[in-house]
């Protein structure tokens, strides 16, 4: 399948479309920590105080739907907000076809550009996919937090990973 | 020449733990802060936690909050097990074992309430306090690499964490 995905920022027409998205991950239980969307209003306000403060986010979009995203949070303590945290998704249908990386690619250039220098993120160690992305991009391993995941009795390890701007 | 009692935190003393906390934050050294929150926005926080599980004990001299140990549960899917610890004492009234008996307490609470597994992230320059957590079980899970920016100066800040089967 050929893709005509194109990648923009966020907007808040889009947040609806990315609502959707997010829960069609979110309910698949195995990647986020998230197992359904909050509400949409809560979504919107998340989005609209997000860029307030600086959140960088992207989105991949097919036609006028959401299908991906990449988000890197301001940290909200006055010391560390220099540091960003990276959250993303891509729908069942889109994935291995570089949408990741494209989302990644144009979070970090935007992080950089607007003064931070350190982005870190948490990853759960069975997805893999995610954390060879990651490292593609220079994210270093930083630590695990062991059995720092559990679900249906079933745990699993969260990779700490983390990315210093070049100085 | 320990006369502190280890209470579990309460409005009555919010305003006391509110001028402890200050005072630690501006220290400028310890904690993830630079100044205690305003009284509205404590007593907003204060509620919340206490709506949302948070174990929390103070310290208290002469009816002073000299200390504080919490335990925040995580609320979100697949983490609840999980919980982030916080613990600080007011710079009069440190190398007593107050800190010690603080997360001792907690600890012991947290295990009860079922949790399964105690976080915390340190300042990597912060060695009698990593030291404390060693002796209190938390092993090194990793360094999260210029952690804080404060003072024209970068900070490494240790993951540290105890697990119960």
């Amino acid at each position: 399948m050929m893709l005509d995905v194109h990648i923009e920022p966020s907007r808040p027409e889009l947040v609806e479309s990315f609502h959707d998205c997010l829960d069609s991950v979110a309910r698949e239980s195995q990647h986020l920590a998230f197992d359904q969307a909050p509400p949409l209003e809560q979504m919107r306000l998340y989005v609209a105080e997000g860029l307030e403060k600086g959140m960088v986010q992207y989105f991949a979009v097919d036609g006028e739907n959401v299908v991906g995203w990449c988000d890197i949070r301001r940290a909200a303590r006055e010391i560390q907000s220099h540091a960003g945290t990276l959250g993303m998704g891509i729908r069942t249908g889109y994935r291995g076809q570089g949408l990741g990386s494209r989302l990644v690619e144009w979070s970090l250039i935007a992080a950089w550009s607007r003064g931070f220098t350190r982005v870190g993120l948490d990853v759960f160690a069975a997805n893999k996919p995610a954390i060879a992305l990651y490292r593609k991009f220079g994210f270093e391993h930083e630590g695990v937090k062991v059995s720092g995941r559990l679900v249906n009795g079933v745990y699993d390890d969260i990779v700490v990973m983390g990315l210093l701007r070049n100085e | 020449m320990n006369d502190a009692t280890i209470n579990p935190a309460s409005m009555e003393h919010l305003e006391s733990f509110r001028l402890c906390l200050d005072s630690v934050a501006r220290e400028r050294i310890f904690i993830g802060r630079l100044q205690a929150p305003s009284k509205a926005d404590m007593r907003e926080r204060f509620e919340a936690g206490q709506r949302n599980g948070v174990i929390q004990d103070w310290a208290l001299v002469n009816g002073r909050v000299v200390g504080w140990a919490l335990v925040m549960p995580h609320h979100a899917f697949g983490l609840t097990h999980s919980s982030w610890l916080a613990l600080g004492v007011h710079r009069d009234f440190r190398r007593q074992g107050i800190g010690h008996r603080l997360m001792t307490g907690v600890i012991e609470q947290a295990w009860q309430s079922g949790l399964k597994r105690l976080e915390l992230e340190v300042w990597a320059d912060n060695q009698p306090a990593i030291t404390l957590y060693e002796k209190l079980g938390f092993r090194r899970e990793g360094v999260l690499r210029n952690y804080r920016y404060l003072d024209g100066r970068y900070t490494d800040a240790v993951m540290m964490a105890q697990l119960r089967e």
